[in-house]
């Protein structure tokens, strides 16, 4: 990963720093486990189940979304996500749509970045 | 027992391979993404396992089906299994816990703060391990001892009877009175000693009681070596002072008991010198040397005196004829030869079958 992937990755709200501590510094791995990160469902499929309002099936997505950003630094998508977790935990709707777009913002501007990796 | 494998059971990949990163350099790392393969694992390396780091999903079935199954195997007692979550409930806390997981990391975690929390979780139960094992190890040394002891213990009671057989054997050569007597009276006394455990369990004996008693009934006269031949042998009746002097042979039997007491096993002298000294005592206190009566007289000297008394009925001796076992048998019910236990009476009454059957088997071996 070249200095201005990182940067960008930075600017999307990605803890860099953190995540390579966690990683050992091993930055090949953080590579692959981003690149891994394009092929996870889990966004999807919580807006699938908003949409449907299987709000368990939401809650289980948004759970896992929570634990995978987290550990990959991701903070700006687990911070969203974290909004959706308790809301969906409280089963309290109201602006549940709102939340998600606004997660799935978060989310796309990371997947951007990670769109660019080669 | 070497534990050199760690098992990482998370159906995110990337999430194994970020725990499988940190430990990977001190543990050969297993993976499992379902309940049911890391079962499969831990079955075929549960004895290298030295942890299980264990994802923890909302709904908890899957990590509640790990941990009721490694319990129930017992494999939750030698592995510690570390949940991890990025749950931030104390609920669930409570539930992992209160299942048997040793500790809890939570998502997203620190680097150092995972590895020094599994490497504590891993001594802990190492040491604990090795406790067990060392435990394990002392129990066996034990149980071997043991074993040894025993065998020790019933060497010596073996040489001691081989003793007490020789010694028979040298009463039976050198006194007439002993003749063909030791085999004989060792066999009855089985029979009423048998006949005594079953029928009146309140005397306690076991089956090593009747044969300790039967073996050592053969002792019952040793103290006649120390009587002088001249009354031992004396071809009529004998005077008041000589027969008092006869009843001594009872004490010096035990005098002689006491000369082998390094020999023989504590329990196997206590019935030596019981039989000795008691096997003249009567049921009603008028016996001798003592005059104890009832119950007070051992088991043991009740059982060998009824068979001294039918014994000597049967033998000849210097001053009598022998009686048939018909006769003998009537004499001692009718309390002629001796006053005994009603207990005791009702024995020998059970045993004269058989009795009378060892009698006609050891004629058929002297001819």
């Amino acid at each position: 990963m070249n200095q201005e992937i990182k940067e960008a990755l930075a600017a999307a709200g990605v803890n860099m720093e953190e995540a390579l501590n966690r990683l050992m510094n091993n930055e090949m791995l953080l590579k692959r486990l981003l690149l891994k990160f394009k092929d996870d469902k889990n966004l999807a499929g919580l807006e699938q189940a908003v949409a449907e309002k299987s709000y368990e099936d939401a809650f289980h997505c948004a759970h896992t979304l929570k634990g995978v950003a987290g550990n990959l630094g991701m903070e700006k998508i687990m911070n969203a996500d974290v909004v959706v977790v308790e809301k969906l935990r409280s089963e309290n709707y109201e602006g549940l749509e709102a939340d998600v777009a606004n997660l799935k913002e978060a989310y796309t501007q990371v997947m951007d970045v990670i769109m660019r990796i080669e | 027992m070497n534990r050199h494998k760690m098992l990482i059971v998370d159906d995110m990949e990337s999430n194994r391979l970020i725990l499988a990163e940190i430990f990977r350099s001190d543990y050969q790392i297993l993976e499992a993404s379902d309940s049911k393969t890391a079962l499969q694992i831990l079955e075929e390396n549960y004895a290298e396992t030295a942890a299980v780091l264990l994802d923890w999903h909302l709904s908890g079935e899957d990590g509640n089906k790990v941990l009721e199954i490694m319990k129930e195997k017992g494999w939750l007692d030698h592995i510690p299994v570390l949940v991890v979550t990025a749950e931030q409930s104390v609920e669930t806390e409570r539930i992992c816990i209160g299942l048997g997981a040793s500790d809890m990391i939570r998502k997203p975690f620190d680097r150092e703060v995972v590895r020094k929390r599994v490497d504590n979780n891993i001594s802990l139960y190492q040491h604990k391990n090795h406790m067990e094992e060392k435990v394990q190890e002392q129990n066996q040394l034990l149980r071997k001892q043991y074993t040894v002891l025993k065998l020790q213990a019933e060497k010596l009671k073996k040489s001691s009877r081989q003793m007490i057989d020789v010694v028979c054997n040298i009463l039976e050569h050198h006194y007439p009175e002993f003749d063909e007597n030791t085999q004989t009276v060792r066999e009855i006394s089985r029979i009423i000693g048998k006949k005594v455990q079953v029928h009146y369990p309140e005397y306690k004996l076991k089956d090593e009681d009747v044969e300790a008693i039967a073996e050592l009934a053969a002792l019952r006269d040793i103290g006649k070596l120390l009587i002088s031949d001249h009354v031992l042998f004396k071809p009529a009746k004998l005077t008041k002072e000589e027969n008092e002097y006869m009843k001594s042979h009872t004490s010096k039997g035990c005098e002689i008991m006491k000369m082998m007491k390094g020999i023989q096993t504590p329990e196997d002298y206590k019935k030596s010198m019981e039989i000795c000294r008691y096997h003249h005592e009567r049921y009603d206190g008028r016996g001798y040397p003592e005059g104890l009566k009832g119950d007070e007289i051992p088991i043991s000297a009740q059982i060998v005196s009824v068979v001294d008394a039918y014994h000597a009925l049967i033998s000849e001796r210097i001053y009598k004829r022998s009686f048939s076992k018909e006769e003998a048998y009537y004499m001692i019910l009718g309390g002629d030869c001796g006053i005994f236990s009603p207990k005791i009476m009702e024995c020998f009454r059970m045993s004269r079958k058989e009795i009378e059957t060892i009698e006609v088997e050891e004629r058929e071996e002297t001819v």
